[in-house]
């Protein structure tokens, strides 16, 4: 290889000596390659351990993943009933959804070869045993070192034990704008939590919001269904975060926390202008609500925006029932409960405190004054174990107690208390109990005993762990047999083992064994057991109402046999703020229905409007994307053609609403009955049916494209707003030329 | 006057499938006999809208992209692309990360190679000797493989580090590898290299003088064949070129032959790469965790990186405007300049039977001047 190198003619004849060789790449017959242990081949999924929260589906850049519904598959607690189904068309086995997986269910394996003329056989739905059920080895699979997800969560600074034995200052102290944004980049977006709220929060948008650092679309998503997110942001049960699919190999994102940091960080004289719900127009019609409970605030605020005027009666001096006279202000101050009340109050809604239905006010007068009645009273009435020596003067009901202090009144502290409860109450009993001990005495002697063991003891372990930090000491799994009294004191409480709190058809049915028995020492004991309604102020409609078992009987609109009569809060379903929120929110839509006499519920704000129509387009898009696989590529390209434009659909009906005139003016158009109904036809078009050929599938799109054609020629028609005017004529013009390709494509 | 000059000019549509190129690719010729009056290339049939795809994703569903803008040699695109995130968002990469990504791009020089000279030698006719390195380069692919779990599209290095270390008896693989093509590479020389017919073919033919070289912006093999002795590793080490020794081998002549003498003698200067790399990497974590990918932003920013590759200098320039994909990222690909500029240069005055040999010397990869 000089620089004058002439080469030579002889030695490339050496080449010869490979004469003989086996060739390296060809084999005959055919025999396939076995591949490297990471190969990247077709995917498995372990359906039993997938969730179906659609993360795969999310990060993958080909659109090549689409979730399928799985018949007979009922979605569950932090389970979805969709499971990934893979386009091999357009999958490029990037692997990025195997590292992104929550739960570690999706593998590939080293399986690569699939050949076959029906390209339907492409779209593939993965499972254990592989595409051709032939137990390939695994190939690349999700690792703990690449994982993409985030699974540590930003830890809440907390104030320590010692900071808050002596006070009843909040314990926790928020999160900062960075560490909110931090906690909030961890989500995925899957949405299971939004299935499992009973509330139905859109938690992944609002969550959106905060990592956007836009706080006031945050506050506006909090609102569409929780109007009273400072208290959710504290004490909810976030039953949303056992749901929360980071929370399958890690921590959940602490969703309470993050709601509760967007609302602490937009003043409360931001509130109207955040949430750009207006009351739309008052309709001279009255409800009363009794108890000012989350379930009634909730209906109360609703109902209101709907434009009913709104009066609430509570009892107490203050309104907020249990989350003021109930939960201590360690864990709930004042001030942010005032917060969201405050709001409520100043959309409109009245509320009368110290006013007692049935003894200040006849509940008959409700019925002679206001064109419906809400009740939501909740329980607020202490049960008692009834073991012997209940009656001694030294035996209080935990709910007494905390109204007490709430009400600042003076409660009897001694130095050894006994409390009787392992539920939440009995926490707050408890370690409010042993705050005041501290200040007495300088320390804390609280033994708190539950019938259930520590495993299934009822209270969050958060609660349990805190009161333990706090100097509560527990004897869980232990029954009450009676209340030792000795010279007219308390000595203690007389308790045996709790072997079994459930028979086997899980009705409450404790058994105890006799010959265990302990005495717990203490001159004070609080029971906490639960709690009941008092419901004595209906007075001798108690007989008119129709009973389903100890609760009335309601329909899902939470009305009773009394038509105007509605009830909701913990006596019709408990136990916490998020259920009586949203029981309060769909009793307001009732009210409306049975008020307004509406045949069906299609709106009652223009976002319902809007969510319907974006719901629809969404339907259109998801029974189409779920056949695209399987059919030609000029079908499959209107699809996905489809696909696009119901994106843009979505962005430009959100961009649009956030502008207040617009609201406004479709808000006013759409609340006339004659132009609601043109919505209404619109839209009352079955979903589509399961379809396997082409043509019917065309057919079926051919329907709904003309049905989708006629909502957007409508909404065109009854808006004069400029902007509205054109979104709807564009649209309308775009599902015109997709009728013409569907129907080009049918006459073929 | 003889009869070939007789012939009337005449115009040629070669492509774009012919045997000039690793990919779709075709030329307007006006040809006076064998001759070629001028070349006009056509490019654009491996046009996927790779820079403005990039805009439309997610930073992290990008990597699954970049490596398609050049097939023989993908890993400088996935190089270039984190290194660009890294260098905006300034994270930080683990030390055996970078020693392995150093891997990666040389065992991917190394493929790439064995295309290209094997790929310049079939034009001549001798299409034993490209059977012989694609064969060969095949052990690569295994390599790679083993690594990353593809064999073409490695999607294998992330921002932050690598996707996953080297699996059990990595090591001992590779360098077996590396002593069977170090031990072949006197067959190459014996049937090809040194073959005193293909000598003859490429000798002389596609000249770029030193001058021409620097001002039609030649970089990478073709511009050492002419003189320059450039190479980012030396003049701008990123990853761990700097820990590394290796030589830049140059010739003078600037023509066909010169540029395979060039690429063939890398081969020797990448086997010793890897040799070091595999003696020398150090133990450790291979990836500095990133946040949620799927809400992720970038902070502002924009950075300019570059890596030599196979072809040339391989540049991204990438901005960011804080959102959760790249505002911008544009791919400053070595093949822009040899494949259409210096090619359509070269082309006019050489003879038909050069051509495909002329463009394969220059070793330009279509889906990179698509892009």
């Amino acid at each position: 290889m000089s620089e004058n190198n002439k080469g030579s003619i002889l030695k490339p004849f050496r080449a010869l000596k490979f004469i003989g060789e086996k060739p390296v790449t060809i084999r005959t017959p055919f025999e396939n390659r076995p591949t490297a242990p990471r190969y990247r081949g077709f995917h498995v999924n372990d359906q039993e351990k997938c969730i179906g929260c659609g993360t795969c589906a999310e990060i993958c850049d080909n659109d090549a993943i689409r979730m399928i519904e799985i018949p007979g598959l009922e979605p569950e607690v932090g389970s979805s009933n969709l499971r990934p189904a893979i386009d091999y068309g357009r999958c490029c086995w990037c692997a990025l959804c195997v590292d992104v997986c929550t739960t570690n269910s999706l593998n590939m394996t080293q399986e690569y070869t699939h050949v076959s003329e029906d390209l339907n056989t492409f779209f593939m739905f993965p499972d254990t045993e592989g595409i051709h059920k032939t137990d390939f080895p695994l190939g690349y699979q999700a690792s703990d070192d690449s994982n993409f997800l985030d699974l540590e969560r930003v830890e809440m600074e907390e104030l320590s034990p010692e900071e808050r034995g002596d006070s009843f200052i909040e314990i926790v102290k928020g999160y900062s704008k960075e560490q909110a944004i931090a906690e909030a980049s961890r989500c995925v977006a899957c949405g299971l939590c939004t299935d499992t709220c009973p509330a139905h929060m859109n938690i992944p948008e609002y969550i959106e919001a905060i990592w956007d650092d836009n706080l006031s679309e945050a506050g506006r998503q909090i609102y569409k269904t929780n109007p009273l997110p400072e208290v959710c942001g504290r004490v909810c049960t976030h039953k949303c975060e056992t749901a929360c699919s980071i929370g399958q190999r890690g921590e959940p994102i602490a969703i309470r926390w993050l709601k509760r940091y967007a609302m602490d960080a937009i003043p409360a004289e931001q509130y109207g202008d955040v949430n750009n719900f207006r009351v739309v127009k008052p309709l001279g019609k009255s409800v009363a609500i009794v108890g000012s409970g989350p379930a009634g605030l909730s209906a109360a605020y609703y109902l209101r925006l709907m434009g009913y005027d709104i009066t609430i009666f509570e009892k107490y001096p203050e309104p907020g029932g249990m989350m003021r006279y109930g939960i201590p202000e360690y864990r709930l101050p004042y001030d942010a409960l005032d917060k969201d009340i405050n709001y409520i109050e100043e959309v409109g809604v009245e509320i009368k405190c110290n006013t007692t239905i049935g003894k200040d006010i006849p509940f008959e007068d409700l019925h002679r004054n206001f064109d419906s009645v809400l009740i939501a009273t909740g329980f607020h009435v202490g049960r008692s174990t009834r073991v012997p020596g209940t009656d001694h003067k030294d035996v209080f009901q935990s709910i007494d107690l905390l109204s007490k202090i709430t009400r600042g009144e003076e409660i009897q502290v001694d130095e050894k208390i006994v409390v009787i409860g392992g539920g939440n109450v009995a926490m707050d009993i408890a370690r409010s109990l042993a705050r005041k001990q501290k200040v007495k005495y300088g320390k804390v002697n609280i033994i708190v005993t539950s019938l259930e063991t520590r495993d299934i003891m009822p209270a969050d372990d958060e609660e349990i762990e805190e009161a333990t930090e706090e100097g509560c000491v527990f004897y869980p799994g232990r029954g009450p047999v009676e209340i030792v009294i000795e010279d007219g004191k308390i000595k203690g409480l007389k308790t045996n083992r709790c072997l079994s709190v459930f028979d086997e058809q899980h009705r409450f049915s404790p058994k105890f064994d006799e010959n265990d028995i302990k005495l717990l020492e203490g001159t004070m004991i609080v029971e906490s057991i639960g709690q009941g309604p008092d419901m004595s102020y209906l007075d001798t409609y108690t007989d008119k109402i129709e009973m389903d078992g100890r609760r009335f009987k309601v329909n899902e609109f939470y009305q009773t046999s009394i038509e105007w009569l509605f009830a909701a809060g913990d006596i019709i379903k408990g136990p916490d703020v998020i259920n009586g929120i949203a029981v309060g929110h769909k009793a307001a839509l009732g009210i409306d229905k049975m008020l307004e006499n509406k045949k069906d519920l299609f709106y009652n704000t223009i976002f319902d409007v809007l969510d319907k129509s974006l719901k629809f387009e969404e339907g259109c898009r998801k029974s189409s994307s779920k056949f695209a696989g399987k059919f030609s590529p000029v079908v499959n390209n209107m699809i996905t053609d489809l696909t696009v434009k119901s994106k843009d659909l979505e962005e430009r009906i959100k961009k649009l609403i956030q502008n207040e005139n617009v609201l406004i003016h479709l808000d006013k158009k759409l609340k006339r009955p004659q132009e609601a109904g043109y919505f209404e036809r619109c839209i009352a078009e079955e979903a589509l049916a399961d379809t396997t050929s082409e043509k019917d599938f065309l057919k079926n799109m051919e329907r709904k494209t003309r049905v989708a054609f006629g909502l957007y020629h409508d909404l065109e028609k009854l808006t004069k707003n400029k902007e509205l005017e054109f979104l709807f004529g564009y649209l309308k013009a775009q599902k015109k030329k997709q009728l013409e390709k569907v129907e080009k494509l049918l006459q073929k | 006057m003889s009869k070939i000059d007789e012939v009337r000019d005449y115009e040629l549509f070669i492509g774009p499938n012919h045997p000039g190129i690793s990919g779709n690719f075709s030329f307007k010729m006006k040809l006076q006999g064998d001759k070629i009056l001028s070349a006009k290339t056509d490019a654009g049939y491996l046009h996927r809208g790779f820079e403005k795809l990039m805009e439309e994703r997610l930073f992290i569903q990008n990597i699954a992209i970049v490596c398609r803008i050049c097939v023989p040699d993908p890993d400088p695109n996935e190089n270039n692309y984190a290194r660009a995130i890294e260098e905006i968002a300034g994270i930080e990469v683990p030390e055996r990360a970078k020693w392995i990504r150093t891997l990666v791009l040389e065992l991917s020089r190394l493929a790439s190679y064995l295309f290209g000279i094997g790929g310049h030698v079939a034009t001549t006719g001798l299409y034993a000797f490209s059977n012989w390195t694609i064969a060969d380069r095949d052990r690569i692919m295994e390599l790679f493989e083993e690594l990353t779990g593809g064999r073409v599209y490695h999607i294998y290095q992330l921002p932050g580090g690598v996707r996953r270390d080297f699996p059990d008896g990595f090591e001992r693989r590779v360098l077996e590898v590396m002593d069977y093509i170090e031990s072949r590479l006197g067959d190459y020389d014996d049937l090809a290299i040194n073959n005193a017919l293909f000598i003859k073919r490429a000798t002389g033919i596609g000249v770029i003088t030193k001058e021409q070289a620097i001002k039609w912006g030649v970089t990478g093999p073709n511009l050492r064949a002419c003189g320059v002795a450039a190479d980012v590793r030396k003049d701008d080490p990123y990853e761990v070129y700097d820990k590394v020794d290796f030589e830049i081998p140059t010739r003078t002549e600037g023509d066909a032959y010169a540029r395979t003498i060039v690429r063939r003698k890398e081969i020797e200067q990448s086997i010793s790469i890897v040799r070091q790399i595999i003696d020398k990497i150090p133990a450790g974590p291979v990836w500095n965790k990133i946040p949620n990918p799927l809400k992720w932003k970038v902070p502002a920013g924009d950075a300019y990186v570059r890596t030599e590759s196979s072809k040339g200098e391989y540049a991204y320039y990438m901005v960011s405007d804080g959102g959760r994909n790249p505002y911008r990222v544009h791919v400053r690909g070595a093949s822009t300049t040899h494949g259409v500029h210096v090619l359509e240069n070269l082309l006019a005055g050489s003879r038909i039977e050069d051509a495909s040999q002329i463009m394969f010397s220059l070793d330009a990869c279509p889906p990179e001047v698509d892009r």
